[in-house]
Protein backbone atom coordinates (compact mmCIF):
# COMPACT_ATOMS: atom_id res chain seq x y z
CA UNK A 1 0.00 0.00 0.00
CA UNK A 2 2.63 2.40 1.02
CA UNK A 3 4.81 1.36 -1.99
CA UNK A 4 1.93 1.79 -4.35
CA UNK A 5 1.30 4.87 -2.28
CA UNK A 6 4.81 6.42 -2.81
CA UNK A 7 4.97 5.49 -6.82
CA UNK A 8 1.79 7.09 -7.15
CA UNK A 9 3.14 10.66 -5.81
CA UNK A 10 5.93 10.18 -8.31
CA UNK A 11 4.30 9.58 -11.77
CA UNK A 12 1.48 12.20 -10.84
CA UNK A 13 4.13 15.19 -11.82
CA UNK A 14 5.52 13.42 -14.51
CA UNK A 15 2.25 12.78 -16.09
CA UNK A 16 1.26 16.39 -15.42
CA UNK A 17 4.14 17.51 -16.65
CA UNK A 18 3.86 15.40 -19.74
CA UNK A 19 -0.03 16.70 -20.15
CA UNK A 20 1.22 20.23 -20.02
CA UNK A 21 3.99 19.72 -22.92
CA UNK A 22 1.36 18.32 -25.00
CA UNK A 23 -1.10 21.10 -24.75
CA UNK A 24 1.63 23.40 -24.88
CA UNK A 25 2.18 21.63 -27.99
CA UNK A 26 -1.19 22.30 -29.32
CA UNK A 27 -1.91 25.90 -29.03
CA UNK A 28 1.47 27.70 -29.38
CA UNK A 29 1.98 26.90 -33.39
CA UNK A 30 5.24 28.06 -34.75
CA UNK A 31 6.05 31.66 -36.10
CA UNK A 32 5.33 30.51 -39.28
CA UNK A 33 2.61 28.73 -39.17
CA UNK A 34 0.14 31.86 -39.92
CA UNK A 35 2.78 33.71 -42.18
CA UNK A 36 1.77 34.01 -45.91
CA UNK A 37 3.81 32.17 -48.23
CA UNK A 38 6.08 34.45 -50.84
CA UNK A 39 4.45 33.83 -54.15
CA UNK A 40 4.30 36.36 -56.34
CA UNK A 41 0.86 34.85 -57.63
CA UNK A 42 -1.79 37.49 -55.73
CA UNK A 43 -4.93 35.38 -56.62
CA UNK A 44 -2.96 32.55 -54.69
CA UNK A 45 -1.88 34.80 -51.48
CA UNK A 46 -5.49 36.32 -50.96
CA UNK A 47 -6.91 32.38 -51.41
CA UNK A 48 -4.11 31.64 -48.60
CA UNK A 49 -4.60 34.63 -46.52
CA UNK A 50 -8.58 33.74 -46.69
CA UNK A 51 -7.50 29.79 -45.59
CA UNK A 52 -5.44 31.16 -42.64
CA UNK A 53 -7.89 33.51 -41.53
CA UNK A 54 -10.70 30.50 -40.90
CA UNK A 55 -8.08 29.38 -38.14
CA UNK A 56 -9.05 31.05 -35.42
CA UNK A 57 -4.88 30.63 -34.13
CA UNK A 58 -4.11 33.68 -37.31
CA UNK A 59 -6.91 36.08 -36.54
CA UNK A 60 -4.39 38.44 -34.76
CA UNK A 61 -2.49 38.18 -38.03
CA UNK A 62 -4.97 40.46 -40.35
CA UNK A 63 -3.29 43.36 -40.03
CA UNK A 64 -0.15 41.89 -41.15
CA UNK A 65 -2.10 40.23 -44.26
CA UNK A 66 -3.61 43.24 -45.24
CA UNK A 67 0.32 44.86 -45.67
CA UNK A 68 0.97 41.90 -47.45
CA UNK A 69 -2.06 42.04 -50.03
CA UNK A 70 -1.75 45.42 -50.44
CA UNK A 71 1.85 45.20 -51.32
CA UNK A 72 1.28 41.88 -53.62
CA UNK A 73 -1.95 43.86 -55.39
CA UNK A 74 0.27 46.96 -55.68
CA UNK A 75 2.86 44.68 -57.81
CA UNK A 76 -0.05 43.29 -59.96
CA UNK A 77 -2.31 46.35 -60.46
CA UNK A 78 -5.76 45.85 -61.58
CA UNK A 79 -9.86 45.94 -61.32
CA UNK A 80 -10.14 42.31 -59.95
CA UNK A 81 -7.86 43.50 -56.88
CA UNK A 82 -10.86 45.33 -55.80
CA UNK A 83 -12.91 42.39 -55.36
CA UNK A 84 -10.33 40.55 -53.96
CA UNK A 85 -9.98 42.25 -51.11
CA UNK A 86 -13.82 43.01 -50.72
CA UNK A 87 -14.45 39.38 -50.60
CA UNK A 88 -11.58 39.14 -47.79
CA UNK A 89 -13.37 42.07 -45.70
CA UNK A 90 -16.63 40.41 -45.94
CA UNK A 91 -15.39 37.31 -44.65
CA UNK A 92 -13.71 38.90 -41.84
CA UNK A 93 -16.10 40.66 -40.57
CA UNK A 94 -18.62 37.76 -41.34
CA UNK A 95 -15.91 35.63 -39.11
CA UNK A 96 -15.74 38.45 -36.38
CA UNK A 97 -12.13 38.82 -36.98
CA UNK A 98 -12.94 42.65 -37.53
CA UNK A 99 -16.31 44.82 -37.26
CA UNK A 100 -18.51 45.85 -39.77
CA UNK A 101 -17.18 49.74 -39.31
CA UNK A 102 -13.71 48.41 -39.61
CA UNK A 103 -14.24 47.09 -42.79
CA UNK A 104 -16.10 49.63 -44.22
CA UNK A 105 -13.60 51.46 -43.16
CA UNK A 106 -10.27 50.14 -44.69
CA UNK A 107 -12.61 49.85 -48.03
CA UNK A 108 -14.06 53.27 -48.04
CA UNK A 109 -10.42 54.44 -46.99
CA UNK A 110 -8.89 52.59 -50.42
CA UNK A 111 -11.31 52.48 -52.70
CA UNK A 112 -13.91 54.92 -52.45
CA UNK A 113 -13.56 58.71 -53.73
CA UNK A 114 -15.57 60.01 -50.98
CA UNK A 115 -13.68 60.52 -47.64
CA UNK A 116 -14.37 58.02 -44.69
CA UNK A 117 -13.01 60.51 -41.90
CA UNK A 118 -15.74 63.16 -43.22
CA UNK A 119 -18.53 60.95 -43.36
CA UNK A 120 -17.23 59.78 -39.75
CA UNK A 121 -18.11 63.67 -38.66
CA UNK A 122 -21.40 63.61 -36.70
CA UNK A 123 -21.41 67.17 -35.63
CA UNK A 124 -22.74 70.27 -37.80
CA UNK A 125 -19.62 71.83 -39.67
CA UNK A 126 -19.83 74.84 -37.66
CA UNK A 127 -18.83 72.95 -34.87
CA UNK A 128 -16.80 70.41 -36.98
CA UNK A 129 -14.56 72.70 -38.58
CA UNK A 130 -13.51 73.69 -34.78
CA UNK A 131 -11.20 71.68 -35.74
CA UNK A 132 -10.41 71.84 -38.84
CA UNK A 133 -6.76 71.13 -38.90
CA UNK A 134 -7.70 67.43 -37.19
CA UNK A 135 -9.87 66.38 -40.24
CA UNK A 136 -7.93 67.98 -42.60
CA UNK A 137 -4.76 66.07 -41.54
CA UNK A 138 -7.12 62.84 -41.48
CA UNK A 139 -8.30 63.82 -45.39
CA UNK A 140 -4.63 63.93 -46.56
CA UNK A 141 -4.04 60.51 -44.52
CA UNK A 142 -6.69 59.08 -46.35
CA UNK A 143 -6.11 60.75 -49.57
CA UNK A 144 -2.75 58.86 -49.54
CA UNK A 145 -4.58 55.67 -48.82
CA UNK A 146 -6.44 56.25 -52.10
CA UNK A 147 -3.60 56.52 -53.98
CA UNK A 148 -2.20 53.62 -53.04
CA UNK A 149 -5.52 51.71 -52.95
CA UNK A 150 -6.83 53.67 -56.54
CA UNK A 151 -3.38 54.25 -58.72
CA UNK A 152 -1.30 51.64 -56.98
CA UNK A 153 -3.58 48.43 -56.32
CA UNK A 154 -6.21 49.27 -58.70
CA UNK A 155 -4.62 51.75 -61.56
CA UNK A 156 -7.92 53.47 -61.76
CA UNK A 157 -6.55 56.63 -62.50
CA UNK A 158 -10.21 58.46 -63.07
CA UNK A 159 -11.75 57.58 -59.79
CA UNK A 160 -8.28 58.98 -57.99
CA UNK A 161 -8.58 62.06 -59.64
CA UNK A 162 -12.44 62.46 -58.77
CA UNK A 163 -11.05 61.47 -54.88
CA UNK A 164 -8.85 64.71 -55.69
CA UNK A 165 -11.45 66.52 -56.59
CA UNK A 166 -13.71 65.89 -53.77
CA UNK A 167 -10.69 66.61 -51.25
CA UNK A 168 -10.04 70.40 -53.15
CA UNK A 169 -14.03 71.00 -53.26
CA UNK A 170 -14.39 70.14 -49.40
CA UNK A 171 -11.60 71.68 -48.77
CA UNK A 172 -13.30 75.19 -50.41
CA UNK A 173 -16.40 74.74 -49.13
CA UNK A 174 -15.15 74.09 -45.49
CA UNK A 175 -12.77 77.09 -45.40
CA UNK A 176 -15.61 79.58 -46.32
CA UNK A 177 -18.19 77.75 -43.73
CA UNK A 178 -15.57 77.79 -41.04
CA UNK A 179 -14.85 81.85 -42.20
CA UNK A 180 -18.33 82.05 -41.91
CA UNK A 181 -19.30 80.30 -38.93
CA UNK A 182 -16.21 82.80 -37.05
CA UNK A 183 -17.92 85.62 -38.47
CA UNK A 184 -20.86 85.24 -36.90
CA UNK A 185 -19.03 84.53 -33.22
CA UNK B 1 11.05 111.08 -49.55
CA UNK B 2 13.66 108.93 -50.19
CA UNK B 3 13.85 107.03 -53.77
CA UNK B 4 14.21 103.96 -51.82
CA UNK B 5 10.50 104.74 -50.08
CA UNK B 6 9.01 105.58 -52.71
CA UNK B 7 9.75 102.12 -54.85
CA UNK B 8 8.55 100.46 -51.85
CA UNK B 9 5.10 102.15 -51.84
CA UNK B 10 4.95 101.34 -55.47
CA UNK B 11 5.71 98.19 -55.48
CA UNK B 12 3.14 97.94 -52.28
CA UNK B 13 0.58 99.39 -54.91
CA UNK B 14 1.52 96.68 -57.70
CA UNK B 15 1.64 94.00 -55.07
CA UNK B 16 -1.78 94.98 -54.20
CA UNK B 17 -2.99 95.56 -58.01
CA UNK B 18 -1.82 92.00 -58.45
CA UNK B 19 -3.56 90.27 -55.34
CA UNK B 20 -6.83 91.95 -56.81
CA UNK B 21 -6.15 90.54 -60.00
CA UNK B 22 -5.69 86.98 -58.48
CA UNK B 23 -8.95 86.81 -57.64
CA UNK B 24 -10.41 86.80 -61.18
CA UNK B 25 -8.86 83.31 -61.75
CA UNK B 26 -11.64 81.89 -59.90
CA UNK B 27 -15.22 80.37 -60.91
CA UNK B 28 -16.68 77.28 -59.85
CA UNK B 29 -19.43 75.21 -61.29
CA UNK B 30 -21.57 72.42 -59.74
CA UNK B 31 -24.75 70.74 -61.14
CA UNK B 32 -26.35 68.12 -58.74
CA UNK B 33 -27.62 65.14 -60.42
CA UNK B 34 -31.16 64.06 -60.37
CA UNK B 35 -31.50 62.15 -56.92
CA UNK B 36 -31.55 58.70 -57.05
CA UNK B 37 -30.90 58.92 -52.90
CA UNK B 38 -31.67 61.44 -50.72
CA UNK B 39 -29.65 64.39 -49.95
CA UNK B 40 -30.18 67.18 -47.62
CA UNK B 41 -32.00 70.16 -49.39
CA UNK B 42 -30.37 73.58 -48.76
CA UNK B 43 -30.94 77.28 -50.67
CA UNK B 44 -27.78 78.46 -50.47
CA UNK B 45 -28.75 81.48 -52.65
CA UNK B 46 -31.87 83.38 -51.85
CA UNK B 47 -33.11 86.13 -53.42
CA UNK B 48 -30.82 88.63 -51.25
CA UNK B 49 -27.52 86.54 -52.67
CA UNK B 50 -28.78 87.05 -56.15
CA UNK B 51 -29.87 90.90 -56.10
CA UNK B 52 -26.08 91.60 -54.28
CA UNK B 53 -23.87 89.71 -56.79
CA UNK B 54 -25.73 91.47 -59.55
CA UNK B 55 -24.95 94.74 -58.21
CA UNK B 56 -21.34 94.38 -57.16
CA UNK B 57 -21.19 93.15 -60.70
CA UNK B 58 -22.64 95.88 -61.74
CA UNK B 59 -20.39 98.21 -59.37
CA UNK B 60 -17.27 96.93 -60.32
CA UNK B 61 -18.28 97.17 -64.25
CA UNK B 62 -18.48 100.96 -63.25
CA UNK B 63 -15.31 101.16 -61.77
CA UNK B 64 -13.75 99.93 -64.82
CA UNK B 65 -15.53 102.29 -66.91
CA UNK B 66 -14.19 105.26 -64.77
CA UNK B 67 -10.89 103.74 -65.41
CA UNK B 68 -11.56 103.15 -68.53
CA UNK B 69 -10.35 106.40 -70.38
CA UNK B 70 -7.69 107.80 -67.99
CA UNK B 71 -5.99 104.07 -68.17
CA UNK B 72 -5.97 104.49 -71.89
CA UNK B 73 -4.23 108.56 -71.70
CA UNK B 74 -1.34 106.94 -69.52
CA UNK B 75 -0.96 104.07 -71.69
CA UNK B 76 -0.36 107.17 -74.14
CA UNK B 77 1.40 109.17 -72.18
CA UNK B 78 3.89 106.23 -71.01
CA UNK B 79 4.46 105.19 -74.68
CA UNK B 80 5.13 107.97 -75.67
CA UNK B 81 7.72 108.56 -73.00
CA UNK B 82 9.52 105.16 -73.90
CA UNK B 83 9.70 105.70 -77.96
CA UNK B 84 11.51 109.41 -77.18
CA UNK B 85 14.58 107.72 -74.87
CA UNK B 86 13.24 110.40 -72.62
CA UNK B 87 14.87 108.35 -69.22
CA UNK B 88 17.25 110.05 -67.55
CA UNK B 89 16.95 112.90 -69.93
CA UNK B 90 16.66 116.59 -68.94
CA UNK B 91 15.56 117.87 -71.77
CA UNK B 92 12.34 120.41 -71.31
CA UNK B 93 10.06 118.19 -73.31
CA UNK B 94 10.67 115.49 -71.39
CA UNK B 95 9.84 117.01 -68.37
CA UNK B 96 6.93 118.36 -69.09
CA UNK B 97 5.62 114.99 -70.27
CA UNK B 98 7.17 113.41 -67.31
CA UNK B 99 5.16 115.79 -64.95
CA UNK B 100 2.34 115.21 -67.12
CA UNK B 101 2.17 111.40 -66.74
CA UNK B 102 2.73 111.75 -63.13
CA UNK B 103 -0.24 114.48 -63.06
CA UNK B 104 -2.21 111.45 -64.81
CA UNK B 105 -1.30 108.97 -63.02
CA UNK B 106 -2.46 110.79 -59.88
CA UNK B 107 -5.78 111.15 -61.72
CA UNK B 108 -5.83 107.16 -62.15
CA UNK B 109 -5.53 106.89 -58.71
CA UNK B 110 -8.20 110.11 -57.36
CA UNK B 111 -10.51 107.39 -59.94
CA UNK B 112 -9.47 104.45 -58.34
CA UNK B 113 -10.02 105.69 -54.68
CA UNK B 114 -13.09 107.32 -55.70
CA UNK B 115 -14.76 104.11 -57.04
CA UNK B 116 -13.54 102.16 -54.44
CA UNK B 117 -16.38 103.15 -51.35
CA UNK B 118 -19.25 101.83 -53.26
CA UNK B 119 -17.36 99.02 -54.64
CA UNK B 120 -17.00 98.07 -51.39
CA UNK B 121 -20.48 98.61 -50.10
CA UNK B 122 -21.72 96.30 -52.34
CA UNK B 123 -18.73 93.65 -52.03
CA UNK B 124 -19.43 93.73 -48.01
CA UNK B 125 -23.06 93.36 -48.93
CA UNK B 126 -22.49 90.21 -51.48
CA UNK B 127 -19.82 88.84 -48.64
CA UNK B 128 -22.76 89.10 -45.88
CA UNK B 129 -25.32 87.75 -47.20
CA UNK B 130 -23.46 84.56 -49.04
CA UNK B 131 -21.73 84.32 -45.59
CA UNK B 132 -25.14 84.14 -43.75
CA UNK B 133 -26.13 82.03 -46.32
CA UNK B 134 -23.13 79.36 -45.88
CA UNK B 135 -23.52 79.73 -42.56
CA UNK B 136 -27.27 79.07 -41.96
CA UNK B 137 -27.62 76.61 -44.36
CA UNK B 138 -24.22 74.26 -44.41
CA UNK B 139 -22.86 75.60 -40.90
CA UNK B 140 -25.62 74.92 -38.50
CA UNK B 141 -28.08 72.44 -40.71
CA UNK B 142 -25.29 69.97 -42.16
CA UNK B 143 -22.58 67.61 -41.06
CA UNK B 144 -19.12 67.43 -43.60
CA UNK B 145 -20.68 64.13 -44.19
CA UNK B 146 -23.71 66.00 -45.67
CA UNK B 147 -21.71 68.06 -47.27
CA UNK B 148 -19.48 65.33 -49.31
CA UNK B 149 -22.90 63.97 -50.51
CA UNK B 150 -23.85 67.14 -51.88
CA UNK B 151 -20.67 67.34 -53.72
CA UNK B 152 -20.25 63.61 -54.63
CA UNK B 153 -24.01 64.11 -56.38
CA UNK B 154 -22.40 66.20 -58.47
CA UNK B 155 -23.41 65.11 -62.44
CA UNK B 156 -21.52 63.96 -65.15
CA UNK B 157 -23.12 66.48 -67.52
CA UNK B 158 -21.88 69.68 -68.22
CA UNK B 159 -24.78 71.17 -69.93
CA UNK B 160 -25.13 74.32 -69.78
CA UNK B 161 -22.13 74.92 -67.51
CA UNK B 162 -20.40 76.69 -70.23
CA UNK B 163 -20.44 80.52 -69.19
CA UNK B 164 -21.41 82.32 -72.12
CA UNK B 165 -19.29 85.64 -72.65
CA UNK B 166 -21.61 88.27 -73.94
CA UNK B 167 -19.74 90.75 -72.66
CA UNK B 168 -18.02 93.32 -74.72
CA UNK B 169 -14.37 93.48 -75.28
CA UNK B 170 -13.72 96.16 -73.00
CA UNK B 171 -15.34 94.39 -69.92
CA UNK B 172 -12.59 94.19 -67.19
CA UNK B 173 -12.13 90.87 -65.11
CA UNK B 174 -13.34 91.86 -61.49
CA UNK B 175 -16.67 92.78 -63.49
CA UNK B 176 -16.39 89.68 -66.04
CA UNK B 177 -15.33 87.47 -62.87
CA UNK B 178 -18.88 88.86 -60.75
CA UNK B 179 -21.38 88.92 -63.46
CA UNK B 180 -19.99 85.35 -64.30
CA UNK B 181 -20.92 84.76 -61.01
CA UNK B 182 -24.57 86.03 -61.40
CA UNK B 183 -24.72 83.89 -64.28
CA UNK B 184 -24.03 80.69 -62.92
CA UNK B 185 -26.07 81.54 -59.83
CA UNK B 186 -29.12 81.95 -62.15
CA UNK B 187 -28.71 79.40 -63.47
CA UNK B 188 -28.06 76.95 -60.55
CA UNK B 189 -30.00 78.77 -58.57
CA UNK B 190 -32.93 77.18 -60.22
CA UNK B 191 -32.25 74.12 -59.20
CA UNK B 192 -33.84 72.74 -56.32
CA UNK B 193 -30.35 71.58 -54.68
CA UNK B 194 -27.78 74.15 -53.33
CA UNK B 195 -24.03 74.61 -55.14
CA UNK B 196 -21.54 74.67 -52.28
CA UNK B 197 -18.81 75.05 -53.83
CA UNK B 198 -19.67 77.95 -55.90
CA UNK B 199 -21.13 79.89 -53.30
CA UNK B 200 -17.71 78.96 -51.14
CA UNK B 201 -15.97 80.36 -54.08
CA UNK B 202 -17.96 83.74 -54.57
CA UNK B 203 -18.00 83.91 -50.32
CA UNK B 204 -13.96 83.45 -50.00
CA UNK B 205 -13.66 86.05 -53.03
CA UNK B 206 -15.69 88.24 -52.20
CA UNK B 207 -13.85 88.42 -48.59
CA UNK B 208 -10.61 88.43 -50.36
CA UNK B 209 -11.72 91.38 -52.83
CA UNK B 210 -12.85 93.40 -49.62
CA UNK B 211 -9.19 92.85 -47.77
CA UNK B 212 -7.39 94.00 -50.90
CA UNK B 213 -9.40 96.95 -51.84
CA UNK B 214 -8.60 98.09 -48.06
CA UNK B 215 -4.91 97.22 -49.17
CA UNK B 216 -5.57 99.43 -52.09
CA UNK B 217 -7.08 102.16 -50.66
CA UNK B 218 -4.05 103.04 -48.29
CA UNK B 219 -2.05 102.36 -50.33
CA UNK B 220 -3.60 104.67 -53.09
CA UNK B 221 -3.70 107.36 -50.20
CA UNK B 222 -0.27 107.61 -49.70
CA UNK B 223 1.05 107.34 -53.02
CA UNK B 224 -1.18 110.43 -54.18
CA UNK B 225 0.57 112.69 -51.19
CA UNK B 226 3.83 111.47 -52.40
CA UNK B 227 2.95 112.34 -55.92
CA UNK B 228 1.83 116.08 -54.67
CA UNK B 229 5.42 116.55 -53.22
CA UNK B 230 7.00 115.20 -55.81
CA UNK B 231 4.84 116.52 -59.14
CA UNK B 232 7.56 118.95 -60.55
CA UNK B 233 10.65 117.28 -60.31
CA UNK B 234 10.17 113.58 -59.35
CA UNK B 235 12.21 110.50 -61.12
CA UNK B 236 9.40 108.24 -63.37
CA UNK B 237 10.42 104.87 -61.77
CA UNK B 238 9.33 101.48 -63.54
CA UNK B 239 7.15 100.70 -60.53
CA UNK B 240 4.27 103.31 -62.00
CA UNK B 241 4.43 101.33 -65.40
CA UNK B 242 4.15 97.98 -63.84
CA UNK B 243 1.67 99.69 -61.56
CA UNK B 244 -0.43 101.08 -64.64
CA UNK B 245 0.41 97.49 -66.44
CA UNK B 246 -1.60 96.11 -63.43
CA UNK B 247 -4.41 97.79 -63.31
CA UNK B 248 -4.70 97.42 -67.18
CA UNK B 249 -4.59 93.73 -66.61
CA UNK B 250 -7.15 94.30 -63.94
CA UNK B 251 -9.50 96.29 -66.37
CA UNK B 252 -9.02 93.90 -69.57
CA UNK B 253 -7.13 90.97 -68.46
CA UNK B 254 -3.89 89.88 -69.90
CA UNK B 255 -3.99 86.05 -68.84
CA UNK B 256 -7.88 85.15 -68.10
CA UNK B 257 -7.93 81.86 -65.91
CA UNK B 258 -10.99 82.13 -64.59
CA UNK B 259 -12.41 78.88 -66.72
CA UNK B 260 -9.45 76.92 -64.86
CA UNK B 261 -11.80 76.11 -61.98
CA UNK B 262 -15.14 75.19 -64.08
CA UNK B 263 -13.27 71.83 -64.80
CA UNK B 264 -13.02 71.31 -60.78
CA UNK B 265 -15.70 68.18 -59.67
CA UNK B 266 -17.45 67.82 -62.59
CA UNK B 267 -17.81 63.80 -63.00
CA UNK B 268 -20.53 62.10 -61.27
CA UNK B 269 -18.91 59.01 -59.12
CA UNK B 270 -19.29 56.09 -60.32
CA UNK B 271 -22.27 53.92 -58.51
CA UNK B 272 -20.44 51.05 -56.70
CA UNK B 273 -23.63 49.02 -55.90
CA UNK B 274 -21.18 46.03 -55.96
CA UNK B 275 -19.64 47.38 -52.56
CA UNK B 276 -22.42 48.79 -51.07
CA UNK B 277 -21.94 46.92 -47.93
CA UNK B 278 -18.76 48.13 -47.77
CA UNK B 279 -19.12 51.58 -47.69
CA UNK B 280 -20.74 54.02 -45.59
CA UNK B 281 -23.68 55.83 -47.23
Amino acid sequence: MNVSATALKLATPVVLLLGLTACAQQSVQPASYCGLSSTNNVDKLFMEASQKLQDPNCYHAFPEYKEELIAAASGAPGPENEARFARLLRESIDSGIISKRQGQEIFSQYFDPEFYAVKSEARSSCTSLRRKDELYAAMRVELAYKREGMLDILDDEPRFREAQRHYSDMHMVFDAVEVACMQES
Amino acid sequence: MTMRKQLKRHCGLAMACGMTLSLAHASAWAVLKPDDQPRPKINLFPTSVVESLSETSRAARDMESDMYDVVAKLDKQNRAYQSTNCANSDDKGCLQLRKAIRGTYKEMLEVMQSSIPSMRNSLDSTASAMGGSLRGEIGRKMTPGDVQRILAGRSTSQQGMTVTTTSSARQGKLSKMFSRYYELVKRGGQQSDALPVLASQIYLDSMQSLYYLDLLEAEIGSQSTELVLELEWGELTDQISATVGDVKALLWGETDRSQDILEVGLEAPQQQETYSDLLVK
